[in-house]
């Protein structure tokens, strides 16, 4: 125990020992009496807890149910400080007005994803829509699968004269226009 | 013997009219991705992309092979 004593510092330096955390001294000053509980004043209490950073009540709840919180801390600061400075949860915490509208809109966003995943997993097949749309592209797609074989036929430099920009050009029109097809299709 | 511009005439020809008509019958395909009259799994439509896809590929193929002929033949 001694030589645990005297390496101490060291100790701690290298992780070996915890400090241990530090406890706010019982005798403070402007102590609240609440149920038979000492407590801090509203002001001095909220200066512990906004280093902590807590972005919401949830997360609140959460730090307070897993920690320690301190002397003259209280877990339920609402009830504690009702009409003694009680304002609320976000100046408890130090939620501003600003986070609290980004957090807003994330938490919109998910939502609307969430809805459109159940949109696309749950797709309602309309059969005798689908039946027009197996007849006609059956008919099409032969014709242009045709079409665009055709456009080969033009690469022969025995029957034709042309340059690569001249190729490139054709291969690009198509492409652009497969593209426009391709997101038609999928919205 | 056919003279040069002769081919490049008849190039730009055949070119102007089967682009188009390539392009023309693409649209036409691309009408059925309409929902309103249609309806589509998405393995349909993809499988209907994928054959123009090849298919242009092949045609890109075929301009990029600076052989005479048309066909790629290799022993």
């Amino acid at each position: 125990m001694m030589i645990v004593n005297a390496y101490k510092e060291d100790l701690t330096k290298l992780g070996v020992i915890r400090e241990k955390p530090i406890v706010l001294k019982k005798t403070v000053t402007a102590k609240y009496v609440f149920k038979g509980k000492k407590y801090l004043s509203y002001e001095d209490a909220r200066k512990q807890i906004l280093p902590l950073k807590l972005d919401s009540v949830d997360a609140w709840r959460k730090y307070v149910f897993n920690n320690y919180l301190g002397a003259g801390i209280p877990d339920n600061p609402d009830v504690v400080y009702y009409g003694r400075g009680w304002v609320s949860y976000n100046h408890w915490l130090g939620i501003s007005e600003k986070t609290k509208i980004k957090k807003n809109i994330k938490v919109e966003k998910v939502q609307r994803v969430k809805v459109e995943k159940k949109i696309k997993i749950t797709p309602q097949l309309n059969l005798n829509k689908n039946k027009k749309f197996i007849e006609l592209s059956s008919k099409r797609m032969p014709k242009a699968i045709k079409a665009i074989k055709l456009i080969g036929n033009l690469s022969n430099r025995g029957n034709y004269e042309y340059t690569d920009h001249d190729a490139k050009f054709i291969i690009s029109e198509l492409k652009e226009r497969l593209k426009k097809t391709k997101n038609n299709f999928f919205k | 013997m056919v003279n040069n511009t002769q081919k490049r005439d008849k190039f730009i020809e055949l070119a102007k009219s089967r682009v188009n008509r390539a392009i023309n019958m693409i649209r036409l395909i691309s009408n059925l991705a309409n929902k309103s009259h249609y309806d589509y799994t998405p393995e349909q439509a993809k499988k209907i992309i994928k054959a123009l896809n090849e298919e242009v590929k092949s045609v890109e193929a075929r301009f990029a092979s600076k052989k005479r002929g048309t066909e790629e033949f290799t022993l």
